[in-house]
Parts: structure tokens; sequence; C-alpha cells
């Protein structure tokens, strides 16, 4: 990836680009900030989900602290162990309406419960959307509050092979109560998201000399006492072209990510789907698009078949079998490897980009957060929950694999958003904040 | 200052002056105008915005103009010009300026050039992608086709109904659910899976249908219901409000859709009920400034329209400084809307690229597919056959960049929406056919012509006269004809300031704005009726005795009226006569409290006799109940207007209002005010100087359906509206020729709206020496 730098659009800073253009009402919003030049480092937040829970066996470490082991699952992120940090025993302790992947999914970031609603689980009543905020979008609220941490669109919601339909089992971000937020599935268009007004100028500004060529050819077809009017016109359009003219280059810090094209919608093309996203998440960080990714794969009873790893049947029907089946267990382990390593991925790219402007690591300014759903599949337990950080840490210690004892996860989602600058004293469920952010 | 005259040049009168030789007479007129009247009608007569701003011209024949002056002119001192001087100034004003004559030589007026209105664009582009998805048929039917299901999705062997549903408006319980009141008897807080069989099923409702919004701009649409359900308008693969998951106890749910009046959308509700039956649902809008209301039956279709074009963009509005919208200028703003509005478009097509180019992204000949729609796109946009040097222009040129084939599509959209080419249709670059063709569609329909007018232009059938009046004649038949005119009437009845008028609550309690909003759809029913039905006469806006009545509108004005809906009713007993006596226009010309004859007298002389009025004095309250506890309104406005100052403007206004106060502020019928006898006798004297006696609103109603004037500032405003430009452009003949086609056909609106597309037609060939 390109990290070339636009040094007098690095300068210009915010806003200036929609001044320009203030009859575009699509044109909106080209408004990176500046890099904190007031409060010091940037600070980025990506929450990355997968499905089904976690199989004890080849991912939990044994041992506690530093030494800690990489098995199987984890062990994509072996470079990466002094910047990891594995907690065992963070719980999702909301009860109440929807079976336990509704909750665990609708529930996780929300740390809320769910509206009583028309959606049947497998068991327990039925429910409907989360009652409450989710967390990347609470600490969104605060960043974009602020002239110096806010960004043009603040939360991008990356999603890999998310079903098209919207239920609790899919939707685990959340703008307020009854407010979810769906996940963009398809790189192609969250690129349109991202850069699609770009293209629009550029569309725009090789139309417009054609447009005044085809008025002069026009302006001699009509009466001369009429011909003010095209003139009139053509002064308009030359005025348009100048001011889309004067924006030379497109005001980027990174060039915008090149996708391969034709990419289908299958659970074949997931791997090459995944790696789009990565890449297209890690370059609107580069261009301070915004500060808050999430990345959800599948969705909670997510029935991926990953034929390229040998698996044929549905994982969530692979999490059902008892941990005494061994090939199974097997399965479960490479499925959640190959997660690993797209979080390895992700976390790799961060790495070796450049924090636009210096020589930083743009990984040491992010904290990565990799859980699931359930703690484990085939009991479908809300406790310890697979949680793995990666990252500069923001005070977090980094490097070893932390037990804690039934902590709630929205005492983690505190923590992270006082290590992100929001000092909030509770999340979700007041009763499940009591004991103030946990201490890792 | 002359009080009186007529309107007959509705150009912008032009400032210049004329090096005409004058003769001696006239020198004495051209001294005496220049020292008494110049400063306030202006050296040309052009008027001064600070005395009168109006232009001194009208059709009074030069005895009466002379008559005038002699008893009004100057204003204040009428003394110090009569006799001989008064002869002489109104010689030279009449040769100079006043009459239609002068006028035509000092205004030539001409064919101006004019930009698409913002109705036209929104309409061509809506009808520019339309050719290519298949056409509507919208018959009389209305409702929405509603299919019942003992299941939560559509099983064909648990069907229930298949129906008609005029509205949904269900609040107490929609039908055919739970029909056994099993899930009634269940506990509250059971776990409704107890009940297997229920719980296994469910049930559900498909309505689909269209639904033809009333004026153009935002709507919200608002559904209640407790319920699973999905609304999709327009874009029915991407709902517009999804509550597939119910989440608490949430009743209402709304979203807002900008709809082009007239234009049928496709309609969508799929509700369902699982597991917790019983279900109730409303739809709902509010009209843009209108009210929240169950859509009503008449804008609800059983049939589902493919999805069209919806430029919402936001333009500024048109000139309409001659009483008609055209696009006689242009604006910084109005071009970065037409950008903004071609983005819009460019967005929509190549979100739907394939498609519309009739193959899939993964066909073989699937780019030159693109590629021939791109050419047909541009073709149907300037209506036109592309040349070979316009095809490689506005389209190859895209096509050879490297581009993505979504921006290469963007790009010829965005082309051929900003060209001179589509949004000044009236430049000249096609075959006479085509042009034609052009004409017709943008006169009839404000839009782009269909595939059948492009296929008989492409043949060059158009330059038969007989074709041309045979397509006009289909054209004006069309429902897209029909809004326009719509549009038109709505205009012309100033319907939209009467729909906006407030009344005392104390007065009338009941007078609240879901039965305005009743009263504009009787009014619409009644025009439609009487221009569309066979005989199409224009007298019968004003004779006819019938109303429109649905049952709020009955129990306010007491009128029996039975079953739901509207019916139409006659009304003889209380004198109702046409569009004048209707209800929306008596109480929108009307006070909080009381009537108001001025209003009345002032709509009737301006609007439908065409009468050109003085601005009324400033700082003129007028008077109040309180003035006079004991007089009735009639008596205040005698009272308040008997000053000869006021009467050479209120001789024409008071009688003509006064012929009204049989109806009350909120337009009911009434025979006493103040416990006196209602008054509606009075004597109008026409511009002309002819008295006509008016003994009420019947004998009002058929002077008005008689009156030549009136005819003739009917057919000159229908012909501005439709036309966008003057008809003396044409000829100043051509008033006297329309109107003795008009006479001829029986006063026919229908023909008459023929008559007026072909006027320019045959202007043209004329011209071209055909």
């Amino acid at each position: 990836m390109s990290s070339k730098i636009f040094r007098r659009e690095f300068l210009r800073g915010a806003g200036s680009f929609a001044l320009a253009f203030p009859g575009l009402s699509s044109w909106h919003g080209l408004n990176w900030a500046i890099p904190d030049l007031h409060s010091g480092k940037k600070k980025r937040l990506v929450v990355m989900f997968s499905p089904n829970g976690m199989v004890r066996e080849g991912f939990w470490p044994k041992t506690e602290g530093p030494d800690f082991e990489m098995d199987q699952v984890l062990k994509p992120l072996e470079t990466l162990r002094e910047k990891t940090l594995v907690v065992h025993g963070i719980c999702n302790k909301v009860r109440g309406d929807g079976d336990n992947h509704m909750r665990g999914m609708s529930c996780l970031l929300t740390g809320n419960e769910l509206f009583p609603g028309n959606i049947q689980g497998g068991s327990d009543k039925p429910a409907g959307w989360a009652k409450g905020i989710s967390i990347d979008q609470e600490i969104k609220r605060f960043l974009q509050a602020n002239q110096a941490t806010s960004t043009r669109f603040g939360t991008l919601e990356f999603g890999v092979r998310v079903p098209h339909k919207a239920d609790p089992w899919t939707r685990m971000v959340y703008a307020g109560p009854n407010q979810p937020i769906a996940p963009i599935a398809d790189p192609y268009r969250m690129y349109e998201k991202m850069y699609g007004n770009v293209k629009d100028r550029e569309n725009l500004l090789s139309v417009l000399n054609m447009v005044r060529e085809d008025m002069q050819l026009s302006g001699g077809r009509v009466d001369e006492q009429d011909r003010h009017l095209l003139q009139a016109h053509g002064k308009y359009i030359g005025q348009m072209e100048q001011e889309l003219e004067n924006r030379d280059e497109p005001s980027y810090l990174a060039a915008p990510v090149e996708l391969p094209k034709n990419v289908g919608n299958s659970d074949d093309d997931m791997p090459t789907l995944s790696k789009m996203q990565i890449d297209l998440l890690v370059n609107g960080f580069e261009n301070d698009l915004n500060r808050i990714s999430t990345l959800q794969y599948t969705q909670s009873v997510g029935q991926s078949k990953m034929k390229w790893l040998d698996i044929s049947e549905g994982h969530h029907t692979l999490s059902h079998d008892p941990d005494g089946k061994k090939v199974t267990q097997d399965k479960l382990r490479r499925i959640n490897t190959w997660y690993c390593e797209q979080l390895a991925y992700l976390c790799k790219k961060l790495e070796t980009t450049k924090e636009p402007g210096t020589n930083e690591s743009m990984l040491d300014n992010t904290l990565v957060v990799w859980t699931n759903e359930l703690g484990h599949g085939n009991s479908h337990t809300l406790d310890n929950l697979p949680m793995v950080l990666v990252g500069g840490g923001f005070g977090f210690e980094m490097g070893r694999f932390a037990k804690v004892k039934n902590v709630t996860t929205s005492r983690l989602w505190m923590a992270i958003a006082h290590a992100m600058g929001h000092q909030i004293d509770s999340f979700g469920l007041a009763n499940l904040c009591k004991e103030g952010p946990v201490k890792l | 200052m002359f009080q009186i005259q007529t309107h007959v040049a509705s150009l912008i009168f032009l400032i210049c002056l004329l090096p005409i030789g004058l003769i001696q007479g006239d020198e004495k007129g051209a001294d005496i105008y220049r020292s008494q009247c110049a400063v306030c009608h202006g050296e040309n007569g052009q008027g001064n915005p600070e005395h009168y701003s109006d232009p001194l011209r009208g059709d009074l024949a030069l005895s009466q103009l002379e008559k005038l002056i002699v008893e009004t002119m100057p204003d204040e001192h009428p003394e110090t010009c009569v006799g001989n001087e008064a002869k002489l100034v109104a010689a030279f004003v009449y040769d100079r300026f006043y009459s239609p004559h002068s006028q035509q030589k000092l205004n030539k007026s001409r064919i101006e050039l004019s930009r698409l209105t913002v109705r036209q664009l929104r309409e061509s582009i809506v009808d520019l992608l339309g050719v290519f998805s298949d056409e509507v048929v919208i018959s009389g039917e209305r409702g929405l086709e509603a299919n019942y299901f003992a299941s939560r999705n559509w099983t064909e062997k648990k069907r229930l109904s298949s129906q008609t549903d005029k509205t949904i408006d269900f609040s107490n319980g929609v039908p055919h659910f739970d029909p056994t009141g099993k899930y009634a008897s269940l506990k509250k807080d059971d776990n409704p899976k107890k009940d297997v069989n229920l719980m296994n099923h469910g049930f559900s409702t498909y309505w689909r249908g269209g639904l033809i919004p009333v004026e153009t701009g935002r709507y919200e649409i608002l559904v209640e219901s407790k319920n699973g359900f999905s609304l999709a308008i327009n874009d029915l693969k991407n709902p517009l409000i999804d509550r597939k998951v119910r989440s608490d106890d949430v009743v209402e749910h709304r979203a807002s859709i900008f709809l082009i009046g007239g234009r049928p959308v496709g309609l969508s509700l799929y509700l369902f009920s699982y597991p917790q039956p019983p279900a109730k649902i409303r739809l709902l809008w509010k009209r843009p400034n209108g009210i929240v209301e169950v859509i009503p039956e008449s804008s609800l279709i059983p049939v589902s329209p493919p999805e069209i074009c919806i430029c919402s963009t936001i333009f500024p509005a048109d000139d309409a400084s001659d009483g008609y919208e055209r696009g006689i200028s242009v604006s910084e703003q109005w071009d970065r809307a037409t950008t903004d509005a071609a983005i819009e478009t460019a967005e929509w097509v190549s979100e739907r690229q394939w498609k519309l180019a009739g193959t899939r992204e993964d066909n073989k000949d699937a780019l030159t597919k693109l590629r021939e729609f791109c050419y047909q796109f541009v073709g149907r946009a300037f209506a036109t056959r592309l040349s070979q040097d316009d095809r490689e222009f506005f389209v190859d040129r895209h096509f050879s960049q490297e581009i993505s084939q979504k921006n290469q599509v963007k790009r010829v959209v965005l082309l051929a929406l900003k060209s001179p080419r589509f949004l000044y249709p009236a430049i000249q670059s096609r075959r006479r056919s085509e042009e034609i063709a052009r004409h017709l569609a943008l006169t009839i329909w404000d839009s782009l012509p269909d595939k059948r007018l492009y296929k008989v232009a492409e043949e060059g059938k158009l330059v038969n006269p007989e074709t041309v009046e045979q397509e006009s004649r289909r054209m004006v038949r069309d429902w897209r004809s029909r809004q326009k005119v719509k549009m038109f009437f709505l205009g012309w009845l100033k319907a939209e300031r009467a729909a906006s008028s407030a009344k005392d609550k104390t007065a009338y309690p009941d007078f609240d704005h879901e039965l305005v909003a009743d009263l504009q759809t009787s009014l619409l029913l009644y025009l439609d009726d009487v221009v569309w039905k066979d005989t199409s006469d224009y007298r019968e806006l004003f004779l006819a005795d019938y109303l429109y009545v649905n049952k709020k509108i009955g129990a306010f004005y007491g009128i029996p009226v039975s079953g739901d809906g509207f019916r139409k009713v006659s009304l003889s007993s209380d004198n109702r006569s046409g569009v004048v006596t209707h209800p929306l226009l008596m109480s929108g010309l009307a006070y909080s409290k009381d009537s108001s004859p001025i209003h009345r007298g002032v709509f009737i002389a301006k609007q439908i006799l065409g009468t050109s009025l003085r601005q009324p004095p400033d700082n003129v309250e007028p008077l109040t109940e309180e003035f006079n506890p004991e007089m009735t309104t009639r008596e205040r406005v005698e009272h308040q207007t008997k000053e000869t100052g006021c009467m050479s403007c209120h001789q024409v206004i008071n009688p003509l209002g006064f012929s009204l106060e049989n109806y009350d502020a909120v337009g009911r019928f009434r025979t006493h005010e103040k416990s006196k006898p209602i008054d509606v006798s009075s004597v109008y004297t026409s511009p002309e100087g002819n008295d006509v006696k008016i003994g009420g609103a019947r004998d009002l109603a058929e002077f008005l359906a008689g009156s030549e004037r009136a005819q003739k500032s009917f057919i000159r405003k229908l012909f501005n509206y439709y036309t966008k430009q003057s008809l003396d452009a044409f000829g100043t003949n051509q008033i006297d020729e329309l109107h003795r086609k008009f006479k001829n056909s029986g006063f026919n609106i229908e023909k008459l709206l023929v008559e007026i597309s072909l006027v320019p037609v045959n202007y043209q060939s004329k011209k071209d020496g055909k």
C-alpha cells in the first residue's frame, strides 16, 4: 500500500473541500481531521467478531503471565506476542428475553438487554433489538464531539459474508436502543462509501469541458436574442469547472486501495473478501476517515462452509458436536485458526503501515479486540468469552495471558473506553458495572 | 391613473423608446402625457413601481378610454384633464402603447428560448428511464391487492383470502387473523409456545399495488403497528421501513420519501403476526404541507408499476412573473441543482445498469448491450436518433477511458443530462418529425416522448398533420396529461391558498384540517369529472349543480350522503353552481369568521374574467364587526368602499362578491346574516360599460359561463401554462381563432387542449412554407 503523503492537503486540514462546494450536497464531508496536534497520538479501535464459540483445547493458554503458550489457534500471532493480551474470564451476564446466540450477539457490545419482540430463538422468549448503544458507537460519539478527534465517518462497520437479513443474530453494533447498524459486507460498496465522492468529482470534471464544447455548438443553433441565456449558463459551468480543477489531486494522505475486480459473494470467496475488507479498513485509518472499525465475520450461528480448509460442514453445526468428538474439534480448531490468521493479517498490516507523517507503526496507536458471541460452542455459555487484544495497549499490560474471574463485558468495555480517553462511569446495564472498569 | 385595463399581452414589458415621427396632435397628446401622467405611469406607460406599477395596456375601446380619463384622471384631480385634452392624451396613449395592436408592435412578442422547468426536468427524467421498463396501465380501480394467509409466509394452501382493500386502516384488528379467537384466550404472560399449533403457523398479509402521490415533494410515510412488517415503496427490493424484527411495543414507524405528483410508484406491505395475533395496522402519510392521514383509496391502485427514477434534488423556483412557470432564466443555483440532479440520476442508473441494458454482468454480450443502452439513453434524452458523431462524443469517448464500467455509464448520464440539447428542448437539432414529437410531449406532458411517439417520429410520420392531431388526441387523454391539466386548474383556482385557510375555532369548531383535505379531494374529483367526461364542457365548470361529498363533508354542510367514500350529490337546493361556489373556494375566499365579498369579487374579476385591477391602496384595514355589530358583511363593505376613488375598482369587485353572500366564511349556505335576509342582488358593470344584473350564485355562474371575456381569459391562461409561451408570439389573431374553435366544439376543453398543442406546430409549418 502506498503511504504517499500529499503534504499540502495534510496542512490544509479539515473542511476546506466542503467549503469549496457549497451547492453540491453529495460532496459534503471530506473533512478529515489533521492528526491530533493538540491531544497527542491518535487512538484507534477495531473490534473483530467471529461466531459460534471457541474450542477450549488449542486456544486457551495454560500458563498465566508473559510466558503463555501460543497453541494452534493463536500461532499466527506469534510474532506479535509482545503486543498481545489474552484474557480469560470475561462474561456476558445480560439475561432476559432471547436465546444465547441472540443475546450473545446483540448484547455483546451493548451490555444491555433485548426488547421483547417477535424473533423466536431455539429457546427462551422471543425478543427484538438491543435496548442500548454499543461500545464502539459510544466511543465514536465521544470522539466525534471533539474537533481534534472527529473524523468524516467516526466509525466504519465492515462485514465479511454477513447474510442479507436483519435480526438480533446478525447485528452487534447499535447506534442506540432499537437502532441496529448493518455492517457493509460488500467491499465494493464500502469503497463507494469511502471514496465514491472522489470518483464523482473526477467524473464530473471529465464531462464539464465536454458540456462547454456542446454548449458552444448549441449556441449557434439559437436565435441571437436568446443566446444570452446559453452564455450565462456557460459561465456557471466554467465556474464549477474551475472550482473542481483547483482541487488538483485526490485529497487523500494515502491513495485509495486498489481492489481486485469481479470478486463474488460466496463462502468460497470468503478469504478474498476478508483480505479486501482488511485492506480497506487499514486504508481508511491511513486517510483518517474514521478512528473505529468493527469487522464482523458472518453472524452468530454463522454456517460458513470453509471448503478451502477442507471442511464441508457448516460452522454452527460443527460447534454443536460434543468436545469428545476429535474430528470435529480438529475442524473447529482449523476454523478458528483461520480467523486468527485474519486477525494476524490485520495486525501485521497495521504494524507495517506507518502513521501518516511519522515513522510510527500504526499498530502502536490501535487496539484490536477479537471476540465471539459465545464462550464455548456446544454448551452455549456466555461465560469466558474468548478475548484477544492486540496493539499498543493504551495502558493495558500487553504480552501476557491474564485470568480474571466473572468480569462482565461492560467492565471490559468501560476499561477500553477509559483507555481511549472516554471516562464513563457506567455502560449498558448499570448493575453489571458496579465494580468499575476491569484492571488489566 | 387608470383603474381598469385588460391584459392582452402577458409578456414582460420591455422598455424601449421607438423613434416614431410624431404628428401634430400626437405631439400635444404626448406633452400632456409627459406633464400629467408619466410620473405615475412611466415615460412609456411601463408603470412606476412607486406609484402605479402595472403597465398601461388593455382592451378598452378608444372612446371608453377617453371616458375613463375624463372621469378619473389624474388621480384625485380628474377635473384637470377633460375635453379636448382628454381626447388628445387618450389617442396618444392608445396608439403608443395601450391598444393590443400597439403592444404587439412594441413588444414584438416572440417565442423565447426556454430551458426545462423544474417540473419538466423531473418528469423527463422519469420518462427517460421509464422507456426501459414496462409501461403502466392504470384503470379506474382503486385500493390494494391483499392476500391473507394462516401462516407466517406466503403459503398457498394456507390462504385465507384474496381481496382488494380500499385502505389499510385496521386499528381494530386485521381481518382474517386469529379466526378461532383461540389466541385471544391465552393469558397475557403465557409463553405462546404452549399453543403449538398457533405457534407453528402465525398469520400474514401481503398488500401489493401502487401509490399515486397527489403533489410533488417529500412525503412522510407512517405505519402504525406493533407487529412485524416490512414496507417498500418504489424500490421494492429495499424496504423503506423494515420492521420484520418486532422490538419493544413501538407503534409508530416513520420514513420519508420524495415522490412526484401523479406518478404512480410500486408499494408492498408485508405484515405478519407471529407469535402474537391479533394484529393491528394503519398505513398513513403526511403529504408535503399536509396533515397526517390514512392514505386514501384514491391514491392506492391494485397494480404494481415498475420502479421509476425519482429526482429529489431541490431546485430554485422557476420564474412565474407572468403567472405561469417557465424557464426563461438561469442562475448559478439552478446550474448546481441540475448538476446534483445529474449526479443523482447517474447514481440511480449505474446501480441498475445491467438491468436497464437488458443483460447480466456475466453475459458475453454484456458490454455491447451496455453501450447500446447508453446510445439509447442519450438519444431519448435528446429526443432524436444520434448521429455517428454524437455517438462518439456522448458515449464512445467515455467507454475508451480506463475506468470502471459503472463510472463510464455515470459519465454518459452526466454529460447527457448537463447537455443543452437535453436542458433546452427548443434548440433545433432534430428532424422535423422529431421536433414535433418533442414539442407534443413537452406541451402535453411536460416530459419526453413515450415509446409510441418515438416510433411514430422515427418513421417520419409526424410531418402529416392528421397524424399529429391523432397523436395529440391520444396524449391529451393520457394520465400524464391529466396530471398537468390538474396542476393548471389548481393554479387557476388558487386552490393551494384556499387549502391553507384557518377558521375561527369558536364560530366553526368542526372546520378542521381533515375537512379541508377532504374538500381538496372533492374539488379534484369534480374537476376530473367535468374535464374528462365526453362532453368536457367548459361551461359545466360553472353550471354543474353537484358536489362530491363524503360523510365528513356531508355532516359539516348538512348534505345527506350514504356509504363510504365520495359520492356525487346534487345540490340545487342551496343554489350551488360549479367551482365558484365550491366550499373549498368559498372558505378560502373568506376571513376566519366572516365571508369576504372583496376577496371573492377580486378572484372572479382577475382569475375568471381576466380583468386587471389596480393594487388596493395601502393601510386600509377591512372594517370588522366591531365597527357596527348591527351591520351585515355586505353593508360594511358598501360603507367602506363608497368613495368615488374606491368605486372605480369596487364597482367591478363588489357586485361579483355580493352575489356569493349566500355562502358564509366556511362556504355553508345561509339565507340570513344577523337575522337580516341575505341580499345577493347586484348590478355588474363590465369594462366595456355593459350592465349585468346578477341575482345570486346561479346568475353569476350563468354570466361567467357565457362571458366571451372569461372564455378568452381561460384560453390564454391554459395556453400559457401548456406551452410556456405567449399566445401572441404565434400571431395576434390566434386568440380569436382558438376562441372560434372552442365555441364551435361546444366549449370542449379536451379539444381545446389538442388545438393549443397544435398552434406552435402549425405556426412552424407555415413558417417553413409547408
